[in-house]
């Protein structure tokens, strides 16, 4: 297992590696900036945190709840520190209280942002994970998501702010959301493709096996 | 301080409690104990019992204190009404006014705020018994709590007193220590840079003596960096944690 660090500890020495995410640079070596698992392949030194709020980065696909309107847009909470703005195209306008999928369209220096290409979600359920936890959820080339939809015979969008959509019959939804709630249980441990399979098989009873 | 006296506090080389000039009372920590909170942490120190949570980034509110340049921080020492003998009128006084303010000016320098302008970090640290070095115990807590919640630091805060005793410089003072010695000297430092972030002085010390307090503080600080750190690893090796 990888190794835990935290808060200014130090990674590496010298000049053997460079300063990745997570991390800052001293004279004599790369510190630790956050809590996290420390990963140390190609040449960067970087910190995958534990915790933590979701920061916007261009081109990151969120899930947000319309929590205001001006203009010729409307504001979007995007549970993160910050809001987004959307602008409305055309005669397409929406209310407050509606849930989209979007993209991050630009991000400036203040971590003011535009969304864009709006996709409106209904009939379905919302779901809140730590939103360190989505890479995993993901998974390589959206692996686990696959997984995820096909044995669960669901629609899943996932947002990189920590919200997923599921889309599909009550009792499938609830196998969903079980192997989703395992995977941010057990995000750091390994064969969890072929546990989250099995789960989905059983019909998400025995979730909590280990 | 300043209350005179006839008690003896050292006997034989041995304190009160029967510690020796340099020892520190018993710590456990814990982090990551409140869901609802982004960060967490319990601590308890000899007889001092304080909780802190972290909350944040956030919208900044009130507005107008927000800055474009970096994060509103905001910390809240409170007392319980039963952390002392005689019951604490609840609410913001004189004394934990100083000790937010100084404490979040301290906590200002290691959590990273230029990287979240226009937000808002609240931290607040609740002592549920008190047992001198409550604004030290708070602080420690806080710095595990934010280190929990995430954020991005230079480094974890560690906070501990000395003082002087019967003309003898001693590190961590207890209740009675505290109320009858000759002085107190509570100090924060960056376990890493040994940098200090608070530094406060009440009663008197020679030069001497001070340097002897500071030094004794700084290789405390090592020790309970340890346990600080040993809490933090281990909400994660259990397996997973809140949420």
């Amino acid at each position: 297992m990888r190794e835990v660090v935290i808060p200014g500890e130090k990674i590496a020495g010298g000049k053997e590696l460079r300063a990745g995410h997570g991390t800052f640079k001293k004279k004599d070596g790369v510190y630790a900036d956050v809590m996290g698992l420390v990963d140390t392949s190609k040449g960067f030194a970087k910190v995958v945190p534990l915790n933590g709020r979701y920061m916007p980065r261009e081109g990151d696909h969120v899930i947000g709840i319309i929590e205001g309107l001006m203009g010729k847009g409307c504001f979007v909470d995007i549970n993160s520190a910050y809001t987004g703005y959307l602008s409305f195209f055309g005669d397409r306008e929406y209310k407050i209280g509606d849930l989209m999928i979007m993209e991050i369209k630009h991000v400036n220096e203040i971590n003011k942002m535009d969304l864009d290409f709006a996709k409106p979600l209904y009939g379905g359920k919302l779901i809140n994970v730590s939103p360190v936890k989505i890479p995993r959820i993901v998974g390589r080339q959206a692996s686990m998501v696959e997984t995820l939809a096909a044995g669960s015979n669901c629609r899943i969008f996932v947002g990189r702010n920590g919200r997923i959509y599921i889309k599909g019959e009550e009792e499938d939804i609830a196998r969903a959301e079980a192997a989703i709630r395992l995977i941010e249980r057990e995000a750091h441990t390994k064969g969890l493709t072929d546990r989250i399979k099995k789960l989905l098989e059983t019909g998400g009873k025995d979730g909590n096996e280990k | 301080m300043g209350m005179k006296s006839d008690l003896k506090l050292i006997k034989n080389g041995k304190r009160l409690d029967g510690r020796k000039p340099d020892e520190l009372r018993p710590i456990t920590i814990k982090a990551g104990v409140l869901d609802n909170a982004n960060g967490s942490a319990y601590l308890e120190w000899g007889g001092n019992k304080v909780i802190a949570g972290v909350y944040g980034p956030r919208e900044c509110l009130p507005r107008h204190r927000s800055s474009p340049y970096k994060a509103y921080l905001t910390y809240r020492y409170n007392m319980a009404p039963f952390s002392v003998d005689d019951r604490k009128r609840p609410g913001p006084d004189r004394r934990s006014t100083e000790i937010s303010k100084i404490s979040a000016e301290a906590l200002e320098r290691v959590i990273e705020v230029e990287k979240f302008p226009n937000t808002m970090i609240n931290v607040f640290v609740e002592v549920l018994q008190a047992d001198a070095g409550t604004r030290c115990a708070a602080l420690t807590a806080a710095a595990v709590a934010a280190a929990d919640a995430g954020l991005p630091m230079r480094d974890l805060i560690v906070s501990c007193a000395a003082g002087k005793i019967d003309d003898t410089v001693v590190l961590d003072l207890g209740k009675k220590e505290d109320n009858f010695g000759q002085a107190d000297v509570p100090i924060a430092i960056l376990p890493h840079s040994e940098e200090i972030v608070l530094l406060q002085m009440d009663g008197d010390l020679t030069k001497e003596e001070f340097k002897e307090a500071i030094d004794m503080s700084v290789k405390a600080a090592k020790q309970i960096y340890e346990l600080q750190k040993k809490a933090l690893t281990e909400r994660f090796k259990k397996g997973g944690g809140k949420e």
